[in-house]
């Protein structure tokens, strides 16, 4: 929290070396979060690029009240839902995630590390977004259901019935799995 | 598969963990710090800064006056001695500084910038007097080349701002925002933390003005976004307040980064500063103009 400080001090003061700290330090992560709320690394890419892009431009005003990585955190939030909104989820498939995110890329492309995170992307991405949503920022990325109720501008309330329907769906999902 | 007993368990345990391949690594930094340098050049040509700025406006001159050697003689005037002092002196607790500095609510300080212009054979130097009343306001006063340049008058407590341009004879006067208003610029405070949040090294004793301080020094190389920067604290022994702070650094000005050389010294820590201090008092002849 103090080092998040002192680069968001330097960040401001226009130091390149802070703002490559920031990326460095939180990239995988957020690239985690863009790869689990659009099931496209691609794309997820590209919502990190624009967050930092637009980050970089606050330099000299930028305050830091929370948490920089919640904050950081809830901007990729934005902007992938943003992305989303443009694009046509229904072929997200397993197909569709196996492809995006083949091990059989390069090292010059980002890559899901594990075969048990693509089996989950594949089931969130069958979720409806908002719920997806819910359940990624909560359990992955920590940010509390009055902060992402902010995020998606409903209440609490229906932040929590999200999260529940979210994964008795998702439960529901690994059900038929079991049973096929 | 197995149906997993707690889903929520289920679902934390496959976080994905990507690894950022170099092209996105690339691409992010190299438009990043194009938009950063972007946005720096942009606010460098405004003339009458927000109120974001006024901390940046007086650490990054604008003055073409002073010699590169301001700055030493400065430091031989004030008389620092790096070597002064016994080795029986008493330390300075260096954990209670911070501690110290936030419970006091006023200080007034005195702060001088140099900038170099490598290849221009050129520097800009200015130096700021700022009084900073805590709750009830804050102002600065900053002269290039001995002559009153701006006056920023930041009155918190009634959110209102001015600043004044004596040569131009104008001012400007506009509301602050809550965020303008709570948000507090305040160098001294912000280098002593990021200083004694480091691993710093210690100076020893010295002497500056007739004090008795001890010294630290964070090579900033060791700091999170470390730009070869180093920051020295020098606080006085007796009271455990800091009494000067040098920085040497590279700073943005006019689109690049360029080597300052910063002092912050002549504090007075928890004056009383009379009211009357922030009252802009602006002379009827000044053309009130329009903030930027």
């Amino acid at each position: 929290m103090l080092e998040d400080k002192i680069l968001v001090f330097r960040f401001n003061r226009g130091s390149r070396e802070a703002l490559r700290r920031i990326y460095e330090k939180y990239k995988d992560d957020l690239l985690g979060l863009a790869v689990a709320l659009s099931n496209d690394v691609s794309l997820a890419e590209d919502v990190v690029h624009d967050v930092f892009v637009s980050f970089a431009q606050s330099v000299g005003t930028f305050n830091l009240t929370g948490s920089l990585k919640s904050y950081l955190s809830t901007c990729v939030a934005n902007r992938a839902r943003d992305r989303n909104r443009s694009m046509n989820r229904t072929d997200s498939t397993l197909e569709a995630a196996d492809e995006t995110s083949s091990d059989v890329i390069g090292p010059e492309r980002s890559a899901i590390c594990n075969e048990e995170s693509k089996q989950l992307i594949n089931l969130l991405s069958k979720l409806p977004y908002d719920q997806c949503e819910v359940i990624v920022l909560h359990l992955h990325h920590g940010l509390k259901f009055r902060r992402i109720a902010k995020l998606q501008s409903v209440s609490i309330n229906t932040i929590q019935s999200r999260y529940r329907y979210g994964l008795d769906k998702l439960r529901c999902m690994l059900d038929g799995e079991v049973k096929t | 598969m197995r149906l997993p007993e707690n889903i929520e368990r289920f679902v934390k345990n496959r976080k994905p963990h990507v690894t950022a391949g170099a092209d996105i690594d690339n691409r992010v930094l190299d438009d990043s710090f194009a938009a950063m340098e972007e946005t720096m050049r942009a606010k460098s040509v405004v003339n009458q800064p927000s109120i974001r700025r006024i901390i940046m406006k007086s650490r990054i001159t604008k003055l073409a006056a002073l010699a590169a050697a301001a700055v030493i003689i400065i430091a031989v005037l004030i008389g620092v001695n790096y070597f002064g002092g016994s080795v029986d002196m008493a330390g300075v607790a260096w954990g209670g500084v911070i501690e110290k500095i936030e419970q006091i609510p006023t200080v007034v300080y005195k702060i001088t910038s140099v900038t170099s212009y490598p290849g221009e054979n050129r520097e800009m130097s200015t130096k700021s007097d700022i009084y900073d009343g805590g709750a009830y306001g804050r102002r600065m006063d900053m002269y290039k080349n001995g002559v009153l340049s701006v006056q920023k008058f930041i009155l918190v407590e009634k959110k209102i701002a001015y600043f004044i341009w004596p040569k131009k004879k104008q001012y400007t006067r506009f509301a602050l925002t809550d965020d303008q208003a709570t948000t507090k610029e305040d160098l001294p405070r912000q280098y002593v933390k990021s200083i004694l949040s480091e691993d710093y090294t210690k100076l020893g004793h010295g002497n500056i003005n007739g004090i008795e301080v001890e010294g630290v020094e964070v090579n900033k190389s060791k700091l999170p976004g470390g730009d070869k920067d180093v920051i020295r604290l020098w606080v006085d022994i007796e009271t455990n307040l800091p009494i000067r702070i040098e920085l040497e650094c590279m700073m943005m000005e006019s689109g690049a980064q360029r080597p300052t050389k910063q002092v912050i010294d002549d504090f007075q820590w928890d004056v009383e500063i009379d009211t009357s201090v922030f009252e802009p008092n602006i002379p009827g002849d000044f053309t009130q103009v329009e903030p930027r």
